[in-house]
């Protein structure tokens, strides 16, 4: 397995976050996992557009990830991103292992309650995190490279 | 002429077209639209999709937005894919003022060049601009 980052950002693949985290990994891949985005080729495009150069770019179903993952050689070094926590567990229900997950900016919305400063969840997502958190996975919020962590285990709803 | 829509988070939009029209006065084709709490992504891309097809050209439309990615770009980028229209990210007032002056005139793409080069140069920190000044003030 050679997922380096378990990102979670509602944006998927943006400008300079994407670009800072690629850079630090060494990333040559980036795995957008996001049933609704595959279904927009549009945005698909535009997505792939703002990928920083060098890095290829899949974006897949939740049932397409799921082989994807598990099938990417040591020798490419990739990053999934998805919008919500409910996306990566569905990935570990359907078997994909994750020891890490880092979360990033989510924006505000109805039910969302600031967490984090960039980071704005419902209850729900809260307690996804929390479920996965308790199942031995270690999850941080982190927004860059190099802006300090803050572990899940320190924050409430 | 070359027709404007300003898309954005919130009212930045709205502001910022106020604020271009408190320096240059009253402007034509200059649509607003914002993205609010609530909205989603694709009823955002409807509605800009309406603004552009009420224009001559669409073609002709440049849509101006705030932030990479966001969702009034991504709307902004689907229809420069589906419309041939023209999209920006980063829009500042150093900018917007720019392309309203030269947009009578301008072909898109010169636009587009000249509308991010001063959205750049019209970013300014100030401790470059004291030291600067201080070094000529040292040197007299």
């Amino acid at each position: 397995m050679s997922i380096s980052l378990y990102r979670i950002d509602d944006r998927l693949v943006h400008g300079q976050v994407m670009t800072a985290w690629v850079r630090i990994y060494n990333i040559t891949k980036i795995i957008v996992v996001d049933d609704l985005t595959t279904k927009n080729t549009f945005l698909c495009d535009v997505m792939k557009m703002a990928v920083p150069s060098g890095c290829n770019v899949q974006i897949l179903t939740i049932a397409e990830a799921v082989p994807v993952i598990q099938a990417s050689g040591a020798n490419e070094k990739a990053i999934v991103l998805v919008k919500a926590p409910a996306t990566l567990r569905a990935l570990i229900d359907l078997g994909v292992v994750i020891n890490e997950i880092n979360v990033g900016n989510v924006g505000a919305g109805p039910g969302r309650k600031a967490v984090m400063r960039s980071t704005q969840l419902t209850k729900d997502e809260f307690d996804t995190l929390v479920g996965m958190s308790a199942k031995g996975i270690h999850i941080y919020f982190q927004m860059l490279p190099e802006a300090k962590s803050m572990e899940l285990e320190k924050l409430k709803f | 002429m070359i027709e404007l829509i300003l898309v954005s988070h919130g009212s930045f939009a709205a502001g910022l077209r106020e604020a271009a029209e408190m320096i240059l006065g009253e402007q034509e084709q200059v649509s607003v639209l914002g993205v609010y709490q609530g909205d989603s992504p694709e009823s955002f891309t409807l509605k800009l999709e309406q603004l552009i097809d009420e224009a001559d050209d669409p073609k002709n439309v440049l849509v101006l937005s705030d932030l990479q990615s966001g969702t009034p770009y991504n709307a902004g980028m689907v229809m420069a894919l589906r419309k041939g229209s023209s999209c920006i990210a980063g829009t500042n007032l150093p900018m917007l003022l720019e392309i309203l002056s030269l947009r009578d005139e301008a072909e898109m793409e010169e636009l587009l060049q000249i509308a991010c080069s001063t959205g750049k140069a019209g970013i300014i920190n100030s401790s470059d601009l004291l030291a600067n000044y201080r070094r000529k003030e040292e040197s007299k």
